[in-house]
């Protein structure tokens, strides 16, 4: 079977659990964006070891897509930024300037995926969802979350049941299939997603529903650690 | 008791229901059936106010439904109804909050929600479940999931909408069990369903729909009635009960009694007494073939009786013409 970011967000291995694996990752971003190069170098480093201990497999495919983007914005950073030349080829020229922006930005962009990487991979939405709650985000917000969340569920649902159907029929066999095949896959899952809308209504009413989104507790784990890491980056980022 | 008098429901232009009388007790499960289009659903929804009808009434407990937002979360919290897609129950991300989502929303909190959704939990057999994504379930999980979801809310109905479609052999055993249990705990349960084996295995009281209308009603069901009015049945072969030797077949018992009174020239003879030969013939007519068995007319309603709840066909002859009263 297919392996989902949720089936991840399960299997994982977490030292740290609960809520509390969702507050470091958000103070731990905020440290590496206010403080300096060496508190995103210990980030990195924290964080990626933390990933690769909860699951290296799907680390490694997560950091693939962001790595590759981030690679690409480098390289114009790299070679589109004025100054004093250190090196030139053709028509691009490397300079002094650029060398340090793009460095830079790359400490600071790898070690917010790193921690990023971390929360998605330890953490599911409705835990996550959960976590927020608990900072006094307002009620009706809670509740949106957690219903468009199901909504995305059930509809990721139905495009892969479509898609399996498309493929089936070969739909996706040249450009001008695929393109056709897309436009009304689209069309299908638009008009499946008004349909279940009704039905999440009906739902809903027959179930009662007065406002009230159970919430799922779970216990906390691992606050020395946190609190270790924490404490690490703002050292290294204070005294570096 | 949930009792519908002349009800009439339209959708558009379109008459869905046609002046519907249903009744269904406590401690009783009655089984909707009848062909795709028939108006089960529809009926169904009219149970806890879901759909309102143009014509005509619903009462529970002696008390007719209205349809101010009150009355009708009060009617709720007495009849629940289990759709027939789980997905379109299912409003959680996760198992725990699903199951809690009603108790959460009647009031319940704390400690005690924590109870309530630990014994439904159980009950089902997903204990351990609890952080589990609903997303990531089987569909078997889904449907035991919803009916959790209905013993969390302690409703004192349950409606059922075809509880067994897309579930395993497993799976209809487990379904079949939620369900006598609920009808042991006193509940009324109502389920519509084309699967002639679960309402055999659950059925006290049986209702067959067809364009809108209920055209029969009964105690009793046989695999032939079923088919006559369009379920899906597979009655595999056939036993003819009579109390005398006329006609050929692949199998002749006797019950109560031998071959010796009967010249019987084929070999065929299951030669087994009382009801042991009933349990033969059964098992040849799944096998396909066609099937006599003898038996005086005193004996011969009993047999019928066990015969009937086993997928074949049956046809009772009384007396010595062999005219054919009962199938």
């Amino acid at each position: 079977m297919h392996e989902t970011l949720e089936i991840v967000q399960m299997r994982s291995r977490k030292i740290i659990d609960g809520n509390l694996k969702v507050y470091l990752a958000l103070s731990s971003l905020f440290l590496v964006l206010v403080l300096g190069k060496f508190s995103q170098i210990l980030a990195v480093v924290i964080f990626s070891v933390l990933c690769i201990y909860a699951d290296w497999k799907a680390y490694l495919r997560i950091i693939r897509i962001p790595a590759f983007f981030l690679l690409g914005a480098m390289a114009v950073i790299l070679f589109t930024i004025d100054g004093k030349v250190l090196a030139s080829f053709w028509i691009f020229r490397i300079t002094e300037e650029s060398t340090g922006i793009a460095f830079s930005v790359l400490l600071r962009s790898t070690a917010s995926l790193s921690i990023l990487s971390f929360l998605i991979m330890t953490t599911s939405i409705p835990e996550f969802i959960t976590a927020l709650s608990k900072l006094k985000i307002p009620k009706f917000v809670v509740e949106m979350l957690m219903l468009v969340y199901r909504a995305i569920q059930i509809l990721f649902e139905e495009i892969s049941r479509l898609d399996t159907a498309a493929s089936s029929r070969l739909g996706f066999l040249g450009f001008r299939n695929m393109i056709r095949t897309a436009s009304l896959l689209a069309f299908s899952a638009f008009m499946k997603s008004l349909k279940r809308s009704e039905i999440m209504e009906e739902a809903l009413e027959s179930r009662c529903y007065r406002g009230c989104y159970p919430l799922l507790d779970s216990r906390t784990e691992g606050a020395g650690i946190s609190a270790l890491i924490l404490s690490a980056l703002f050292l290294a980022g204070w005294f570096g | 008791m949930i009792l519908t008098e002349n009800l009439w429901f339209r959708y558009g232009e379109k008459d869905i229901l046609k002046g519907v009388d249903f009744k269904a007790e406590k401690g009783e499960v009655t089984v909707l059936m009848g062909k795709n289009g028939a108006g089960k659903t529809t009926l169904l929804k009219h149970f806890n106010g879901l759909l309102r009808p143009y014509e005509g009434y619903v009462s529970v407990d002696g008390e007719r439904l209205r349809y101010d937002r009150k009355s009708l979360l009060k009617v709720r919290k007495k009849v629940f109804y289990v759709f027939q897609n789980p997905d379109d129950q299912i409003l959680s991300p996760t198992v725990w909050q699903d199951v809690a989502f009603g108790p959460k929303n009647l009031g319940i909190d704390g400690e005690e929600l924590e109870k309530v959704v630990e014994v439904a939990l159980k009950a089902v057999g997903l204990n351990g479940y609890e952080r589990r994504l609903c997303s990531t379930l089987s569909g078997g999980e889904k449907r035991r999931l919803t009916i959790a979801s209905a013993l969390a809310m302690n409703p004192e109905y349950v409606i059922m909408d075809e509880p067994s479609a897309n579930v395993d052999g497993y799976g209809f055993e487990m379904i079949v069990e939620l369900i006598k249990m609920l009808r042991e705990d006193g509940k009324g349960v109502v389920i519509s369903t084309h699967d002639l084996d679960l309402a055999k295995a659950v059925g006290d009281r049986f209702y067959f729909m067809d364009s809108g209308r209920i055209v029969w009603e009964g105690e009793r069901l046989s695999w032939d009635m079923a088919r006559r009015l369009g379920i899906r049945t597979f009655a595999f072969g056939k036993i003819v009960l009579s109390s005398s030797l006329d006609g050929e077949f692949d199998f002749v018992g006797v019950v109560n009694g031998s071959s010796s009174g009967f010249e019987i020239e084929n070999e065929r003879v299951m030669e087994s007494k009382g009801l042991d030969v009933v349990e033969k013939a059964i098992l040849r007519a799944i096998e396909g073939n066609e099937v006599l068995l003898i038996c005086d007319d005193g004996c011969m309603r009993d047999v019928a009786q066990i015969i009937e709840r086993y997928p074949v066909e049956l046809e009772v002859r009384v007396g010595k013409d062999g005219e054919v009263h009962e199938n």
